[in-house]
């Protein structure tokens, strides 16, 4: 039987779309998120399984909708961060080696305000993180900024770009 | 006003005047709109008469016939369906395009836009406005950047700039660098389009709807809108948080504030049903 041609590396761009969450344990893959405004973007990693995923959320809480939470788990807070960390386990991700980063989470101006969605959706972010005994690895949350974020599964690196800005600036390096 | 006439004067690509826009607006508020008069209307327009007969093909109202008669098209869709549509046929030349200066690449004010008139129009249903007013408010709300962008295009990261620098909003930004800013920039070209004074003040009163009595409920409608999109994901550009809260848009409107994150839902399932709807052909 003739030998399988030998494939030369290439980066497999996935994007992953608002209120959606993708895991993958293929090192090809480059998750890219757009468009985070208030909404969150996190990004979990395990080193040793080189399992990553990406997962951008809109809301913190399913309880306005739970039938949303169940049909679309990826929207809220409350039901997303269960489904990201179920589905890496699933590709053997351990909790203890799993590496967090957050980046979103944009605030209009002034404080104490009706519409801070983004503090919201941190602060049930923070919660959840904690119920499931995880913390964050590195962030960057708030200002008035969108961002784009994107999660090398390979080695695990985040990067962001700022709108307005050219550069990609590391998150969390591998 | 002078000065905001002067600086659309300037502008050497103003957009199209949708001309059929406010005699539409008015038909539909006659009481004796019938289907014939409104295709009278439109149909001399070759670009609204096939978008209305494409969508009126769309998913959502096709039957088992294909429809190729505009008063047949218009029967199907329903007035209201008919007149968004225009309205958006009408703004997708101007705001499809990419917006430089405010960080917009090309769809994304388009996106916004489209966004902001469906929550506007589902806002409108909910406290008993006009939806086919706040549809056409939210959607046109951003029009005054459209004329900046052509405009200061060249030094584009001054109003970015000055927004970091100073820790104020886009629209304290652009009247320190311009003398006035898009909402009153958009209000007026509205205003000389022959819009109705309800959308033009809206427009311009989208950033402090309780200054803008007596359609300050409109307004606010439009500043929901707003935020809501930005909240959905649609369509940004840099530092689209950049505005300043109003908290009184829900007692003006008599919503809960608890209501806020319900809406964003809401919007997003009313989005994805009428999407392929407006996915206009220019």
């Amino acid at each position: 039987m003739a030998a399988s041609p030998s494939l030369i590396p290439f980066d497999q761009r996935v994007i992953v779309g608002v209120a959606d969450m993708a895991v993958s344990n293929n090192p090809n893959v480059v998750f890219t998120t757009y468009s985070l405004g208030s909404c969150l973007g996190i990004s979990v990693h395990d080193p040793v399984a080189r399992v990553g995923g990406l997962l951008h959320l809109m809301l913190p809480d399913s309880t306005i909708d739970p039938a949303k939470g169940i049909a679309n788990p990826a929207m809220f807070v409350d039901t997303a961060v269960p489904a990201l960390l179920r589905a890496a386990y699933q590709l053997k991700a351990e909790r203890c080696r799993l590496k967090v980063c957050v980046a979103g989470g944009a605030q209009i101006l002034d404080d104490n305000n009706f519409f801070n969605i983004g503090r919201r959706n941190h602060e049930a972010l923070l919660r959840t993180l904690e119920r499931n005994g995880l913390t964050i690895h590195a962030s960057a949350v708030g200002g008035q900024v969108n961002r784009t974020m994107m999660l090398r599964v390979s080695d695990g690196s985040v990067t962001l770009r700022i709108s307005g800005s050219k550069d990609e600036v590391p998150l969390c390096r591998s | 006003m002078q000065e905001l006439d002067a600086f659309i004067d300037k502008v050497k690509h103003l957009p199209p005047a949708p001309r059929v826009l406010p005699q539409l607006m008015q038909l539909l508020s006659s009481d004796d709109a019938d289907a014939t008069r409104v295709v009278q209307l439109i149909q001399y327009d070759p670009g609204l008469a096939a978008n209305v007969l494409r969508a009126s093909n769309t998913t959502a109202f096709a039957a088992s016939r294909r429809v190729a008669d505009l008063g047949e098209a218009i029967f199907r869709l329903g007035f209201n369906t008919v007149f968004q549509l225009v309205v958006a046929v009408s703004a997708a030349r101007s705001l499809r395009p990419a917006q430089k200066a405010y960080g917009m690449g090309e769809g994304d004010l388009w996106q916004h836009s489209v966004t902001s008139g469906v929550a506007g129009r589902l806002l409108a249903r909910m406290t008993g406005n006009d939806e086919n007013i706040a549809f056409t408010a939210g959607l046109l709300h951003d029009l005054g950047k459209v004329i900046i962008a052509q405009v200061i295009e060249d030094n584009s990261f001054e109003l970015i700039r000055t927004l970091e620098k100073e820790g104020c909003s886009l629209l304290e930004a652009e009247k320190r660098v311009l003398g006035f800013h898009h909402a009153e920039l958009g209000s007026r070209l509205l205003e000389r389009w022959n819009f109705p004074t309800s959308v033009a003040v809206a427009v311009r009163f989208h950033h402090m709807p309780s200054a803008a009595e007596p359609h300050h409920r409109l307004a606010s409608i439009v500043y929901l809108s707003n935020f809501i999109a930005y909240t959905l994901g649609h369509g940004y550009g840099h530092n689209a948080f950049a505005f300043r809260s109003q908290n009184t848009v829900f007692s003006i409107l008599g919503l809960d504030p608890k209501m806020l994150e319900k809406l964003v839902v809401l919007t997003r399932d009313e989005f994805e049903t009428i999407e392929t709807l407006f996915q206009i052909k220019a």
